[in-house]
């Protein structure tokens, strides 16, 4: 059974997570369609270190985690106020 | 003799705990399961494996990035996440996230419950109210075999060792998502389960097949009450 360590709730099934989708650039409000189709569809797929929005249900929490998509090996996880503080408000 | 039907507010159970030969009394404006015929052999069970529904207690709560600084101007002494602290007049203060508050009374005398429902407005809103009394459900499992057993429907390690008394998980038991509270009565282990109200009737079923093999019963509130001295 896979293990993701929870910054709210300490080490859980992963059964009891979704994933959000990869951490990216809010595009400006007025880029052109396909800055937006782009940043709302398409997934940049990316064979390494990645980081990722991840949901804990129960707590209905959201956090960061960078998880090597080669191994499926969680590295690091960050509450999101303060992956936000580290990288700023707009990754 | 007191039937659940009248009264205005029913837990989702009180059809399964009436078959079951629940002998009614009136809390906080529900009829509640106060016993099944066997007060003496409830009590006794309950120290070893039981069940009860806590649905008629008073609770709430409240959410929000201004929760933490509201409630303390409230007077409440607030833990870490996922630590309840008892409050001055008994009620459970269970923090769930840095911004999200559950409170729990353990009878009806919820005076800390009621003030906070009269001081909070929209006015001057900074969190708002999360309707736990209504759409949450409460049960307790009590005894020395609920570890074990709620080890068969929990994959988060909830033996007395591991799990302090007052320590929260919100987790998966049964495959629903759950409060899990440790909450000792008196000197008797046991485990307070906070969820949707809706699948009550599915999680109480759970939590029955799961105790049969310790010998678990189900239990009115008299019982919990006496274990709690």
């Amino acid at each position: 059974m896979k293990i993701m360590p929870c910054p709210l709730n300490g080490p859980r099934n992963i059964s009891e997570f979704s994933c959000g989708g990869e951490v990216e650039h809010l595009p400006p409000p007025d880029c052109d369609h396909a800055t937006w189709i782009d940043y709302v569809y398409l997934e940049n797929n990316t064979r390494g270190i990645v980081r990722e929005w991840w949901y804990h249900t129960p707590t209905a929490y959201w956090f960061v985690a960078e998880r090597d998509t080669r191994t499926d090996e969680i590295l690091r996880t960050w509450p999101a106020g303060e992956f936000l503080a580290e990288f700023g408000e707009r990754r | 003799m007191t039937r659940p039907e009248e009264f205005q507010r029913r837990s989702h159970l009180y059809r399964v705990c009436r078959e079951a030969g629940a002998q009614w009394r009136a809390m906080n404006g529900f009829g509640v399961p106060a016993h099944y015929g066997d007060v003496g052999g409830e009590t006794a069970a309950a120290a070893r494996l039981a069940i009860a529904d806590l649905t008629a207690l008073p609770r709430a709560g409240y959410k929000g990035w201004g929760m933490a600084d509201w409630i303390r101007d409230q007077g409440v002494s607030l833990p870490e996440p996922n630590r309840a602290l008892r409050q001055e007049d008994g009620t459970l203060a269970c923090r769930l996230s840095s911004g999200e508050l559950l409170l729990l009374a353990d009878d009806d005398q919820a005076a800390l419950i009621d003030r906070l429902g009269h001081a909070w407005s929209m006015d001057d809103a900074v969190c708002f109210p999360v309707p736990r009394a209504d759409a949450s459900a409460r049960l307790v499992v009590t005894g020395d075999d609920s570890a074990a057993m709620m080890a068969k429907m929990c994959g988060v390690d909830l033996r007395s060792h591991r799990f302090a008394d007052h320590d929260i998980a919100q987790t998966s038991v049964a495959r629903m998502n759950v409060i899990v509270l440790r909450h000792d009565r008196g000197a008797s282990l046991a485990y307070d389960l906070i969820f949707d109200s809706a699948s009550a009737v599915y999680l109480w079923g759970c939590l029955v097949d799961a105790m049969a093999e310790f010998g678990g019963r189900i239990v009115g509130l008299n019982a919990i009450d006496a274990l709690r001295g």
